[in-house]
């Protein structure tokens, strides 16, 4: 641990093979904890299947999502959600540091929650989880902030990668939804996690992926039907997207309510809703992929549109009631499912058009990478969720098209992603090295003028005189007995009685100081700080703790070179 | 409304030359992209506003400028002449002494809609306790601690020439024979007033006006023609 220590001064040559040794060391560690999920949410399911057929079905999503809120909430006391938010802002704001206990929290609340049918997904949590392994690794081994981050990337990597058997997906997911950078430093290590750990989740769980498909007859007339789909699936994951968010807005209304506002209780309702619409159709609850095989596979007749076209609607209410009432789960499988189904009602009500025909799996495909696209507002990670899922690579090119125009509806539409909208709405989604996250870090106190000079009211200009030229500085601040601000003398204004013995004798510091300007606050970021030079015009402010006192002077100059330095070490790394 | 280059870039707060390579980049659009640039105002004004810039309405660029606290009106050229017919001269009876002529004078000098005399007349005197404001030869000018634009919207200043002379606690002990009491509503007001009288005090012949008691309006007068315009 000790030459580990090292990384923190970063020695430029060895740097890159270590990260890539402890990347394959948080890929062991996130294939276990996928493993673990994968297998145990499969133990569950099956076993509590006689309950599902028994009478009392209708009621086990409400009591998973009742225990799972629980078990998150009171058990291990973090907050609840999807699970991706929380990652995105350990990486955001907290230097990817994330409490070692997350490492469990999650994958237990979750496998409660989707094994008793709530319509959820399982990378949200495994996300969480493997994050908080790649953190904790990071921790254990001391690792400075960056390399910290990209270790909490390869827990994502990895973890996504073991759960789905589908490696490329992680690398994607990791690097465009977690790190938003595609930089080769940031890629090696991503890549070793996701290497390592699909690996050993093969040899435990198995090598196919999580769907079969079959092989599709497509050419031009499909892909220009593609592009309606891909409009189509955009739309779909508009709604969807929307839905959840109107639905957590109703959610938190409901929980001024003191009953209401317990822990869980809210997702139990909710999950009642869900259980309903299982008893109706039993395939739109859970994970769902079964649902996704039979679309895939032609099983049910083309003419089945309808019956698939209900089952999406089925399955939209019921991620809507899961997500929306923050139980436990991620949107990768709903948004697979209702893909599926969209893409195959597509299809199926295409070949009723006399001299159309056909198949109705291959716009379920196509589909399935469009909701992920749309509703991630991540093209990639929708292509390649589909397309190692499915193993069907011949049809990379249609794929492409649907997934870009999707996210192009989604990006169009809305602001944000289901990720991101939270964070982004209450600005905390700061990419690392961006304008904002440097803006953000800064703090005034880290950019004072320590050598201001200050001045005692009751003194007059002569004693202002009399300090020039023990100075360079052109302003001074005017302060109370207490040290409390009072004013700002300018030079450059002073300039009509300064030189003149008698004048400045005669006007004393308050008389001539300018008690209006503006102070920022030692707490204050570089953003805020830019903010009020914005606003007044000027060039130098003061800058005042709590109480009011005088700390120093910030000037726009210093401003910007501060903000220049801490550009260049906050991409520094990033450019190599 | 088109605008031209330059008022563009005003506008946005860069220079032209920065503005000509953002149009140049493809970075916002402009009505003529050949020869001279024309922007349209409210396609810039939304741009701007996407990308978070913060424009500069109206305001001179560069200059410091935040409300209120700025430099007297550019319009007045001899803001000291300007002062003094504002303030005109005080008639009254003979006093005793230097707080008894303050006292008078504060309650004659013409101040903004419910100003508070009381606060002015105490800041003037705790302006003396702290030193004198007789500036030697026989002149005094007593004013407030802070200027503040509750006493005044714009500068005053008023003229009294006490006989006999007044002690005033001057540094050269003179006896003072005439005070400008000034009131101004901001501190940039009162180091221009301020230094503009130091100038017209220094003429002998304004001097002499002065000890002589010679009408308001030829001080006035004098006033205007030692005053320097701008």
């Amino acid at each position: 641990m000790v030459r580990l220590g090292r990384l923190r001064r970063g020695s430029a040559g060895t740097e890159p093979w270590l990260m890539a040794g402890l990347a394959a060391l948080v890929g062991v560690a996130a294939s276990t904890v996928a493993v673990a999920l994968r297998s145990g949410v499969h133990l569950l399911f099956e076993s509590l299947q006689s309950v599902r057929d028994s009478p009392f079905g209708i009621a086990l999503p409400a009591v998973g999502a009742l225990l799972g809120v629980l078990v998150i909430r009171v058990l291990f006391r973090e907050p609840g959600g999807h699970g991706v938010p929380a990652v995105l802002e350990a990486v955001s704001r907290n230097g990817g540091s994330m409490r070692p206990r997350s490492m469990i929290s999650r994958l237990l609340g979750s496998l409660i929650n989707v094994s008793s049918g709530g319509s959820a997904g399982l990378e949200g949590p495994i996300a969480f989880s493997a994050a908080a392994v790649g953190s904790t690794v990071a921790a254990g081994a001391q690792v400075a902030e960056r390399q910290r981050i990209l270790l909490l990337a390869c827990g994502v990597a990895g973890g996504i990668g073991a759960i789905f058997n589908a490696p490329l997906t992680g690398v994607i997911f990791a690097t465009e939804v977690v790190l938003a950078e595609w930089t080769l430093m940031a890629v090696i290590p991503v890549v070793v996690a996701a290497t390592v750990a699909t690996s050993i989740g093969r040899g435990l769980l198995g090598a196919e992926g999580a769907f079969t498909s079959g092989e599709f007859d497509w050419g031009a007339g499909e892909l220009a039907l593609s592009v309606p789909l891909g409009l189509l699936a955009g739309l779909v994951s508009v709604g969807l997207v929307g839905s959840i968010f109107q639905a957590e807005r109703v959610v938190s209304w409901l929980k001024k309510n003191r009953f209401l506002r317990k822990p869980g209780v809210v997702a139990a309702i909710a999950g009642f809703g869900v259980g309903a619409i299982g008893w109706l159709f039993p395939q739109a609850i859970g994970e769902g992929y079964e649902l996704v095989n039979e679309c895939l596979n032609d099983d049910f007749h083309s003419e089945f549109f309808i019956f698939t076209a209900a089952l999406l609607l089925a399955k939209f209410v019921a991620t809507v009631l899961t997500l929306g009432s923050n139980a436990p789960g991620g949107i990768f499988a709903p948004s697979l499912v209702l893909g599926a189904a969209l893409g195959f009602t597509y299809g199926g009500a295409l070949n009723v058009i006399p001299g159309v025909e056909v198949e109705a799996g291959f716009f379920a495909l196509l589909a399935m990478a469009g909701l992920v696209a749309g509703t991630m507002q991540a093209p990639f990670t929708g292509m390649f969720l589909a397309l190692e899922t499915t193993g069907s690579w011949a049809e990379t090119l249609p794929l492409m098209l649907v997934a870009v125009l999707s996210a192009l509806v989604s990006r169009t539409l809305l602001k944000h992603s289901f990720y991101t909208w939270e964070l982004a709405e209450s600005g905390r989604l700061l990419r690392p090295g961006t304008d904002q996250r440097i803006l953000a870090d800064l703090q005034a106190v880290e950019m004072l003028d320590l050598e201001s000079v200050k001045i005692e009211t009751g003194k007059t200009l002569d004693d202002l005189a009399q300090m020039l030229p023990a100075t360079r500085r052109n302003h001074f601040a005017v302060i109370d007995e207490n040290g409390v601000f009072q004013g700002m003398l300018d030079l450059s204004a002073l300039r009509s009685v300064i030189f003149d013995p008698l004048l400045r004798k005669m006007t004393s510091v308050e008389t001539a100081m300018d008690s209006l300007v503006p102070r920022i606050r030692h707490d204050d970021s570089l953003l805020e700080a830019m903010e009020i030079f914005e606003e007044v015009g000027a060039w130098v402010l003061p800058v005042v703790n709590k109480e009011g006192q005088f700390l120093g002077t910030l000037s726009k100059s210093t401003l910007f070179d501060r903000y220049r330095r801490e550009l260049i070490v906050q991409t520094a790394t990033r450019a190599e | 409304m088109a605008l031209n280059l330059d008022d563009a870039a005003r506008l946005l707060g860069v220079s032209p030359a920065t503005l000509r390579r953002w149009a140049r980049e493809g970075q916002l659009g402009v009505l003529r992209p050949s020869g001279d640039y024309r922007f349209d105002e409210n396609e810039l004004r939304s741009w701007a506003r996407s990308h978070g810039l913060r424009l500069r309405e109206g305001r001179a660029s560069g200059k410091a400028a935040w409300p209120t606290a700025g430099a007297a009106p550019a319009s007045e050229e001899q803001p000291l002449t300007l002062a003094l017919a504002r303030g005109g001269d005080f008639s009254g009876d003979s006093v005793e002494d230097r707080d008894a002529l303050l006292h008078a004078m504060v309650s004659q000098v013409p101040l903004a809609e419910g100003a508070d005399r009381a606060q002015l007349l105490s800041q003037l005197l705790e302006r003396e306790a702290l030193t004198s404001t007789g500036l030697g030869e026989g002149f005094a000018v007593p004013h407030p601690r802070t200027p503040s634009t509750a006493f005044t919207p714009e500068p005053i200043v008023m003229l009294a020439l006490p006989r006999p002379a007044l002690d005033w606690g001057s540094l050269d002990g003179e006896p003072v024979h005439a005070v400008f009491l000034l009131v101004n509503p901001t501190p940039q007001a009162h180091l221009k007033v301020l230094s503009r009288l130091a100038f017209v005090l220094r003429d002998p012949g304004f001097a002499s006006l002065l000890r002589e008691g010679a009408s308001f309006e030829e001080v006035l007068t004098a006033a205007a023609q030692l005053e320097p315009r701008g």
